[in-house]
């Protein structure tokens, strides 16, 4: 890819996944360029075909089983490949639509983030944007569940990742807690039971869909900041991109072992994971399970955060306390705290 | 478009009404022009494109019909009127602006049309996905590629051939797996009738005494069990029941089967019996006689015993009852003997009843010692004062009722603090305090009889050997640990009911005199603190020693093997008992959910588990091969995801899935 975009900076690549022929980059050139995927591996120097957009356009994303794509920037436009202007277009604002993601089931709805912190649902079908919501922290990328057709999470600027259930946005139904610094990319797995979060704070975590904690958290030396990660589409690696130019390719199961297994094996494994499985609440073994060494400046902030987020909660029960209300009634879970005022 | 059409309604009247009355001024009033209001229905009249959602909202708000049924029977003049008028302006709006529609009304449109498809949109997600997406939630295993709903693999979709029903038919009558699975399930039933008729027949055979005995037990268990059964479900028939086994048993004692049936008889018989007539005879004489022998001595000898228990008990009781009243009334008769006086021992005798009947004889006996006291005064003019300091008590009536209730109330106190006190001083000191009590009366006597010293020596002599007995005990006792003893914290009455005081000198201190005595050696107090050193000491936290031979030992000259072994102590933390201080409590330590096994056991019910019994039983479950065959334990480890590697898992296809 690198010997594709030289000069420039893309800032998104979409893949069509209808006949996987081609692929789409959009970049800070304000060119959206379409290329064929096979050539790719040659020494493809122009594009099979280019537009010169009339602003930066900062995300692209297929829509499923079509050819079809969108792409975001000041506006959301729908385009059909090789033409050069767009199906539709929607204007919603003078706010920059930084990411937005085609959902990979249901073929019409596309969700977006803004710069003012707002995510909206749009469906193509439609002449206006359906709902917006705003959080209190910006968010940066989002993931749809291939698995699910409403649910999808958001990476945000809140160290937290959270997953919305795109029919009752007013507030996430989980929220995703670990990292230490900003989130920047999240995708799913193709199974739809996990997905991946690349954190500010050089690190990879594993999240399980509906769990509040990580699975597992990658890190290395060398590795910078982390600003985009994958999953590969058999659900056996992780591909993260990060700030010291590196791409690495992760195990997702890191106790995994690669290669074709004897039935024996295959067997040991089984009955090891469901042991794993059975007495996983058992204290000892939750800690054993859990355990995870990260690096001292993760620790550190990690241990930091943790003292902030018990003095705002004991500051809060105060206040609340003040005002005349009990424990229970003042408290916000996690999910409803993340958001600012009402859904639109 | 009519000629009226041209006349305004309002004008017009207004002018009328100049006409007719010709003096009035005319006044222009300057009237406040009315907001426009917006509301959903002007709103949602601007969406032109026709949805079945908008029409819904439409319908609602009661404007879809407008439009059409204007042109009804409603159309008057003045709407067509304002209907024109409403055109002519909008028409000359479009000539000078472009903004047809403030951009409020734009935005609030926008917000209303979304509204009303996102609402949409959720119905038909919900509609098309949520079965699905529960279902796989929740599945114990998933396995991608997922599988259609019929089983067909996405991505390679196989067409099967589509048979007739005859087709169908063959297929059935040639299956050999299905004719195979028949024939070893036929085989399967004759093994088992083969089985079980060879089992009959075994047990048919079988001679064992002991056998049949057990067998015949458990045909009674069996039968007993159905019995009760039986009568819970329905008593009438157990009844019946009951009265058959109960002529079933009638008939089998009946028919002599079980006479002397025991081994040591029948060699008697054998030996003897058979010989000897007579010996035979004397046999069974002396059998009969053992059984009427027997049957008698059970039922008299539970008579007798029940009779000597209970006449053991009473004399128990009275002994017990009278050893210390005896002993001070013993003391008193003695005194009484050599006194030519016998008022001082009534006196005693009096306080030592406490029944109302011998106050009535004290208050009689004062009556006569005034009496004498009387006569005495007159003789011997020089006691005189002892006299004035006497009165009071010659007052027969009051007097002794004012000092009733006072000794009652006095006594209400004292017998708190006795029941505080001094059950542990063995009643003891509720003897003393008694004599002490009484000395009141004494003084009196003492002081209306001058002459009588002997007497009051005597008195004073038994009083004091009990008394000084018990003092002595008090003292050896009171040495004892006083945290040994339990504590009352007792308030003294402001006032007491009348019946109450009554009630208080019925109590018999006697009584509680002889239950002291009774529990004089139990000390459980003191019991109960050596326990809980006990346990304080088992859950202290010990050091722990690591000593080792060998190790350490080259630490050079300086340190002893004292100090040496000290390196090695890992001292443990001091640490707070619960019960501390508090007397009368344990509160055991080590059984806490953080120590020994606790540490290791979940504190809590995990999630999806409602029932700690359900928790249990999914952990009690053996997962190995050790306790499972090999197929069990693959279908119970079967892992909650499957995936190949290096195939591509695409997204679930609405298309395929709603066969569109």
């Amino acid at each position: 890819m690198e010997t594709l975009k030289k000069k420039t900076f893309s800032s998104d690549i979409s893949v069509d996944n209808s006949n996987g022929e081609h692929f789409v980059t959009v970049g800070q050139d304000s060119q959206l360029k379409y290329w064929k995927l096979n050539s790719a591996l040659d020494d493809q120097k122009t594009p099979a075909h280019s537009i010169a957009l009339d602003g930066i356009a900062y995300g692209v994303s297929h829509i499923t089983f079509s050819s079809d794509f969108v792409t975001c920037g000041e506006d959301i436009s729908v385009w059909k490949p090789f033409r050069d202007t767009p199906l539709r277009s929607y204007n919603l604002g003078t706010d920059t639509i930084h990411t937005c993601r085609a959902n990979p089931v249901e073929e019409n709805v596309i969700v977006g983030a803004r710069a003012d912190r707002s995510i909206f649902v749009l469906d193509t079908r439609q002449e206006v944007p359906l709902k917006k919501i705003t959080m209190k922290m910006r968010p940066n990328k989002i993931s749809w569940n291939p698995m699910e057709a409403y649910t999808f999470t958001v990476a945000s600027e809140d160290f937290s990742l959270y997953t919305f259930d795109m029919r009752y946005m007013e507030h996430p139904v989980q929220s995703h807690q670990g990292f230490t610094s900003a989130v920047l990319d999240v995708d799913y797995s193709p199974t739809g039971q996990e997905f991946v979060a690349a954190g500010y704070d050089r690190s990879i975590r594993l999240f399980k869909a509906r769990d509040i904690t990580s699975r597992d958290v990658y890190y290395t030396k060398r590795m910078a900041s982390v600003l985009s990660v994958l999953w590969s589409a058999d659900s056996k690696f992780v591909l993260s991109g990060s700030n010291e130019m590196n791409i690495r390719v992760w195990k997702a199961n890191a106790a995994e072992k690669l290669g074709p297994l004897t039935k024996r094996e295959k067997q040991a494994f089984a009955y090891n994971e469901k042991l794993r499985d059975t007495f996983k609440n058992h204290p000892e073994v939750r800690r054993i399970a859990k355990h995870r060494n990260v690096p001292k400046h993760i620790f550190a902030a990690a241990k930091e955060h943790k003292v902030i987020r018990d003095s705002r909660a004991r500051r809060d029960l105060r206040r609340a306390k003040a005002a005349g209300l009990d424990e229970d009634e003042s408290y916000l879970p996690q999910t409803k705290k993340a958001m600012v005022g009402d859904a639109e | 478009m009519s000629d009226d059409s041209d006349i305004d309604d309002v004008a017009h009247q207004r002018l009328l009404q100049s006409i007719q009355t010709p003096g009035s001024v005319k006044k222009t009033r300057l009237k406040k022009g009315t907001k426009q209001k917006i509301d959903a229905s002007s709103l949602l009249s601007h969406i032109t494109v026709s949805r079945a959602s908008t029409n819904k909202a439409k319908e609602s708000l009661g404007i879809a019909g407008l439009e059409t049924t204007e042109s009804g029977e409603k159309s008057t003049k003045k709407r067509k009127s304002e209907a024109a008028n409403q055109e002519e302006k909008t028409k000359k709006r479009k000539l000078k602006s472009k903004t047809l529609i403030p951009l409020k009304d734009v935005e609030a449109r926008k917000a209303i049309e979304g509204k009303i498809a996102f609402n949409d949109l959720k119905k038909e997600v919900t509609h098309n996905w949520t079965e699905l997406v529960q279902s796989n939630r929740i599945s114990e295993q998933l396995i991608f590629p997922l599988t259609k709903p019929d089983g067909v693999l996405w991505g390679d979709e196989k067409t099967e051939p589509i048979l007739t029903e005859k087709e169908m038919e063959v297929m059935k009558a040639t299956d050999i797996k299905m004719a195979k699975e028949r024939l070893s399930q036929m085989q399967r039933m004759r093994a088992i009738v083969g089985i079980q008729e060879a089992k009959n027949r075994y047990m048919n055979k079988i001679k064992s005494k002991g056998y049949h005995r057990i067998l015949k037990r458990e045909k009674r268990k069996q039968l007993l069990k159905e019995f009760d059964d039986l009568v819970t479900r329905d008593p009438n028939a157990a009844h019946e029941k009951l009265a058959e086994l109960d002529l079933q048993r009638v008939m089998e004692r009946g028919s002599l089967k079980h006479r002397g049936q025991n081994q040591k008889f029948k060699q008697m018989l054998e030996k003897h019996a058979s010989r000897n007539p007579e010996v035979k005879k004397l046999l069974d004489e002396h059998l009969r006689m053992g059984r009427e022998l027997k049957a008698k001595v059970v039922a008299a000898g539970n008579g007798d015993a029940s009779d000597d228990e209970s006449a053991n008990k009473k004399d128990e009781t009275l002994t017990k009852k009278k050893s210390i009243h005896d002993l001070l009334k013993d003391a008193a008769q003695e005194a009484e003997k050599e006194s030519k006086q016998k008022v001082g021992a009534a006196l005693l005798d009096s306080f030592l009843d406490d029944t109302d009947a011998q106050k009535v004889t004290l208050a009689q006996m004062r009556a006569k010692k005034r009496q004498e006291a009387a006569q005495i005064r007159s003789i011997s003019a020089n006691l005189a004062g002892s006299a004035t300091k006497d009165q009071p008590l010659f007052d027969e009536t009051e007097t002794w009722e004012e000092q009733n209730e006072q000794e009652k109330a006095d006594k209400k106190k004292a017998k708190k603090q006795r029941h505080k006190k001094e059950k542990s001083r063995k009643g003891t000191i509720g003897v003393t305090s008694y004599v002490r009590k009484d000395y009141d009366p004494k003084a009196e006597a003492r002081k209306a009889e001058d002459g009588e010293d002997n007497f009051d020596s005597k008195v004073d002599k038994a009083v004091e050997a009990a008394g000084v007995h018990a003092e002595e005990k008090r003292q050896k006792e009171i040495e004892i640990d006083p945290s040994k003893f339990l504590e009352l914290n007792t308030h003294d009455l402001t006032q007491v009911s009348a019946d109450f005081v009554d009630k208080m000198d019925q109590f018999d201190e006697e009584t509680s005199n002889v239950i002291n005595e009774a529990f004089k050696d139990d000390d459980v107090v003191g019991d109960f603190e050596e326990i809980k050193e006990g346990v304080k000491d088992k859950e202290k936290v010990k050091d722990i020693d690591l000593n080792l031979a060998g190790w350490g030992s080259w630490v050079g000259p300086g340190t002893t093997e004292k100090k040496r072994r000290r390196n090695f102590v890992v001292k443990a933390k001091e640490k707070k008992r619960k019960d501390g201080e508090r007397n009368g409590l344990i509160i055991t330590e080590s059984l806490t959910a953080k120590d020994g096994i606790g540490k290791i056991q979940p504190r809590s019910l995990p999630f999806p588990y409602s029932r700690v019994e359900d928790y249990e039983a999914v952990l009690k479950q053996p997962l190995g091969l050790d306790w499972n065959m090999e197929k069990m334990r693959d279908e119970m480890c079967k892992p909650a995801v499957v995936v190949e590697a290096g195939r591509a898992i695409r997204p679930i296809n609405k298309k395929v899935l709603l066969g569109e």
